[in-house]
């Protein structure tokens, strides 16, 4: 049982890591305005009691690889209370990756269906 | 600081032991902010909470230290700065090797940082000198304090801003995020504590001496490129302009004809061996910035 758990937050894990990108820029395409990464963890209610897929914690090296490859922005402002804050906000060529990428997940999300409800090959 | 997050803070850091300075700087940076605004908002949805309580629920939510550091530990892969010196085995012959220079982005990083480190050297030079002197003078009156305060938090943006400066061109891994400090509530005490840190001093130091520096890269950098310029143009120049290759007081002397392909061959291998130079210079400058500017 312990086992099987394990095996399973690892396949968790695994896939969570691969379409983070996709969330993350997904969900600062849709706001308006540039989001921290506590907001961005609030919308994704990943603070929620029930173990959610991913850690809050796993969200910052990924936004900091996108800034990387130019895909956001980020500005540091600074906080009434604690450590400034830093805002990341998309960029066009983020906004470019990000429909590619949307089209890329849909094509493996069709096939995934077609092979879990079997209906690979008859059509 | 809150006594749970400094722990985990550091429960993260000896994860990450392993890990570049840098990275490390920034994923602390990342986690401190994170859990500080996590229990800001924990503490105003459900004030019943106490603050131990709020703190210890926002640190298992955010992720073990092991989970976090193999977080930032895949994601670094992907990070490498462009100009990283790859240490991959150079197969070329010692001739191509050597003049295969021009085409090293290294060496063109650090021969545009000897020129820029000129215009920071001045520029932090005059930042840290006018801001030391006006915090100690006017540390006697009450304003001076907070004044002391803002200008030692400009030294760490400068030193982000150099750090920037120094993995952009010079390859070298620096920290994404600036260090903050965790924010007292007195002028006073915040004074105190930046004073005891090693890396205010080392960084103000860092600011001072990139002055000469700044001077003595661009020196070595005139000479050789307008030495190993001027060989390369002398035929040129004099057969076509009639211009002689040195003056000296009312002296003139020419290169005789014969030794224009030397004076060439001379000019281009100034050239190249200057590349070499500057590409050197820049891999110890890259060093020596890591060493005072980042610190654990």
């Amino acid at each position: 049982m312990v086992e099987s758990l394990t095996a399973t937050r690892k396949f968790q894990k695994e896939i969570t890591s691969g379409i983070a990108s996709l969330i993350l820029l997904s969900v600062l395409d849709r706001s308006v305005k540039p989001m921290y990464g506590y907001q961005i963890s609030k919308v994704l209610g990943l603070n929620d009691d029930q173990a959610p897929l991913m850690k809050p914690g796993a969200l910052y090296p990924v936004l900091r690889s996108l800034e990387k490859y130019e895909l956001l922005k980020s500005e540091v402002e600074p906080s009434v209370s604690g450590p400034p804050r830093r805002y990341y906000a998309i960029t066009d060529q983020g906004q470019q990756s990000l429909k590619l990428w949307t089209e890329s997940w849909k094509e493996i999300k069709t096939f995934v269906d077609q092979i879990l409800e079997g209906n690979l090959g008859d059509e | 600081m809150n006594k749970q997050i400094e722990n985990y803070l550091q429960q993260l850091k000896t994860q990450m032991a392993d890990c570049d300075k840098a990275t490390i700087q920034d994923a602390t940076a990342d986690a401190y902010e994170h859990l500080c605004t996590a229990l800001e908002n924990m503490l105003k949805e459900d004030p019943s909470l106490t603050e131990d309580q709020a703190v210890a629920t926002v640190i298992a939510e955010y992720g073990t230290p092991e989970e976090i550091s193999a977080e930032y530990k895949q994601a670094e892969n992907y990070l490498k700065p462009y100009l990283t010196h790859a240490p991959k085995q150079d197969t070329r012959g010692p001739l191509a090797r050597f003049f295969g220079i021009f085409i090293d982005p290294a060496a063109w990083g650090s021969f545009l940082y000897m020129v820029i480190a000129l215009i920071t050297g001045v520029l932090y030079f005059t930042w840290v000198s006018t801001g030391v002197a006006l915090s100690i003078s006017l540390s006697l009156f009450l304003f001076g304090v907070p004044l002391a305060v803002l200008f030692i938090l400009s030294l760490q943006g400068l030193g982000w801003l150099e750090g920037r400066l120094v993995e952009g061109l010079l390859g070298v891994r620096m920290p994404r995020r600036p260090i903050f400090f965790p924010t007292e509530e007195k002028w006073f005490d915040r004074l105190k504590m930046y004073l005891t840190d090693k890396r205010t001093w080392l960084t103000m130091l860092y600011m001072i001496v990139q002055l000469p520096f700044g001077v003595l890269y661009i020196v070595i950098w005139t000479v050789m490129v307008a030495f190993s310029l001027s060989l390369i143009a002398a035929p040129f120049a004099q057969e076509i302009f009639g211009v002689s290759f040195i003056h000296f007081n009312t002296g003139y002397y020419s290169i005789p004809s014969s030794y224009y392909p030397l004076a060439v061959l001379m000019g281009i291998l100034g050239l190249t061996a200057f590349m070499h130079v500057a590409k050197w210079t820049g891999r110890l400058h890259g060093r020596y910035a890591k060493y005072m500017l980042v610190r654990d």
